[in-house]
């Protein structure tokens, strides 16, 4: 009896065991899948377990257009291309869209780019450079869906290369804070512009798209980029002699304090070096050039410390890589 | 009897915790993926380098062979005198404006020309012998550009006080002569000498003339300032 117990707890020990591996094996298969799937984005495995997951995605990405003029150089996938696709705005288009939660080449058109559509005559952005970036959130179920929206944007160096099997330019990503911080607080990003005029400055928190959707629909979001030419545009008062002299345009309705703001509570996103009591100079400029008060000392440290970051950035960052991030 | 009854519950336990756990981890992944799956979409911009615009003597040769050197204005065969300089970039975009500011001791005339490089010995204005490897190169005007000044007194090549904040500030003990006259061409140039991927270099003749029988060589010397900047 206690033979026959001893060998039968044995035998359950066994087969604990072997269950326990199976169940390991599971997780390692279905691990690998992910895994698989996530960093090759093959194709063979759509359909399959990753497959499930993208059926019960709700909604994708995608634009339309042909791939950037310097999309080679960047690590990204190719898109899946969803013919005669019914657009909120009543149009059909041909949209490229996001699959298998890999990163995607954000595809551009005469009509929405970063001067680097193809047949583009741009040799690239600088101060003064504005434009108009338009995606589709293509809705998988009719349903009332809310998608948080990030923009990032990546700075790359001059030793980018056509990337390859073994060469995605990670090496050339400038990781400089201070150039970082240059970069996102002179090529900014708004929701709305209507003449001319910007409004709604997208953050770190990014922006909301929220909407009563029906499945297999896109809904068109344009976003709106702009590198001020000076930081004049941004500071003084629309009808300044100074911006009209120069035939220049404030960019931004007189009662927008967004950015004056930021001046003084991030000034290292805007100016080169840090200018000294940054609070009353931004206060001392805002009030415009005509006012008694006006100093112009204070309105030249901006202006001085604003062109030296443009200098910086231009001298420095070869391309930038503007990542939508959308969930 | 015992043992064998709970032998085979362990069994259907296991078995029972392996289907289980099977069916727990498919049903996980999609959810898993749900909540990890970001869409993300790139571009890629590029970013256009800060032109830098120079201003060069001729053959492209650095700013400091421009010399204007001594003007004999008693030579009564001679009534003028011209140099010529060049700007010119690395890029082969964007529009500039030509300025040129000069204090008025002397009463020349200046005019500014659009220039060419030729072989021609003859029919060459300028004659500039590069100070890097002494070759002769010539010049010739093309056309005058046109132009105006920012701050002239009418009538007079004197200056008038529009400008004299931007010069000397606050300062006001200053010579009406040493009051530069500012000249600026009217409309934006858009380089000329375009080199494709190598940029441009615009050739100029700046040209200084005087009236003959009036001018002394009395050792009277002026100040003359070349400017170029995109616009």
């Amino acid at each position: 009896m206690t033979e026959k117990s001893s060998r039968t707890s044995k035998t359950n020990k066994k087969l604990a065991v072997r269950v326990f591996m199976v169940i390991i094996t599971l997780v390692v298969l279905v691990l690998s899948a992910i895994t698989f799937g996530w960093f090759t984005n093959n194709k063979l495995i759509e359909g399959g377990i990753n497959g499930l997951s993208d059926a019960n995605g709700i909604f994708e990405i995608g634009a339309v257009g042909t791939n950037g003029k310097y999309d080679n150089l960047m690590p990204a996938y190719d898109g899946k291309t969803l013919e005669n696709v019914a657009t909120d705005k009543g149009s059909t288009v041909n949209l490229v869209v996001t699959q298998n939660g890999s990163e995607i080449k954000w595809m551009m058109n005469d009509q929405s780019n970063m001067e680097n559509n193809q047949g583009n005559i741009s040799d690239g952005i600088k101060p003064g450079s504005h434009g108009t970036l338009t995606f589709y959130v293509y809705a998988k179920q009719t349903t009332h869906l809310t998608v948080n929206l990030n923009l990032e944007m990546t700075l790359y160096n001059r030793l980018v290369k056509d990337v390859t099997d073994i060469n995605d330019n990670s090496n050339c990503i400038i990781k400089d804070k201070k150039l970082n911080d240059l970069t996102k607080g002179h090529i900014l990003f708004f929701e709305e512009c209507t003449d001319g005029v910007y409004s709604k400055l997208i953050g770190d928190n990014g922006f909301n798209f929220e909407k009563d959707v029906e499945e297999n629909k896109a809904y068109r979001v344009d976003i709106y980029w702009v590198w001020p030419y000076v930081a004049d545009q941004l500071i003084l008062p629309k009808d300044d002699s100074i911006l009209v002299n120069n035939e220049i345009n404030r960019i931004l309705s007189d009662s927008d304090n967004t950015l004056t703001a930021l001046f003084k509570s991030n000034s290292e996103y805007f100016f080169f070096e840090e200018i000294t009591d940054i609070q009353s100079v931004v206060d001392n400029v805002k009030l415009g050039s005509q006012n008694p008060q006006f100093d112009l000392k204070n309105y030249q440290a901006i202006t001085e410390q604003w062109n030296k970051a443009d200098q910086e950035i231009g001298s420095k960052v070869a391309y930038i890589k503007l990542t939508l991030t959308a969930d | 009897m015992n043992s064998t009854k709970n032998n085979k519950k362990f069994k259907t336990n296991m078995i029972m915790l392996c289907i289980a756990t099977a069916i727990a981890i498919v049903c996980a992944v999609p959810v898993l993926g749900w909540f990890t799956k970001q869409r993300r979409m790139s571009t890629l911009a590029k970013v256009k380098p800060p032109t830098a615009l120079n201003i060069g003597a001729g053959n492209k040769e650095d700013s400091v062979y421009i010399d204007l050197g001594d003007i004999d204005v008693e030579d009564s065969q001679v009534t003028s005198k011209s140099f010529v300089f060049c700007v010119y970039s690395d890029e082969n975009k964007g529009s500039y404006k030509l300025q040129l500011a000069h204090t008025t001791n002397i009463p020349f005339t200046y005019k500014i020309y659009f220039a060419s490089a030729t072989d021609d010995q003859n029919e060459a204005t300028v004659t500039y012998v590069s100070k890097e490897n002494t070759n002769t190169y010539y010049y010739k005007k093309v056309k005058e550009i046109q132009g105006a000044y920012l701050n002239k007194q009418a009538d007079k090549q004197i200056a008038n006080e529009n400008k004299h904040n931007d010069t000397y500030g606050d300062y006001n003990n200053v010579q009406i002569n040493a009051e530069p006259l500012y000249w600026q061409n009217t409309s934006a140039i858009n380089p000329i000498g375009n080199q494709g991927e190598n940029g441009f270099v615009d050739y100029y003749i700046l040209e200084l003339s005087w009236k003959t029988g009036n001018l002394k060589n009395d050792k009277e010397t002026d100040m003359v300032y070349l400017t170029a900047g995109m616009v």
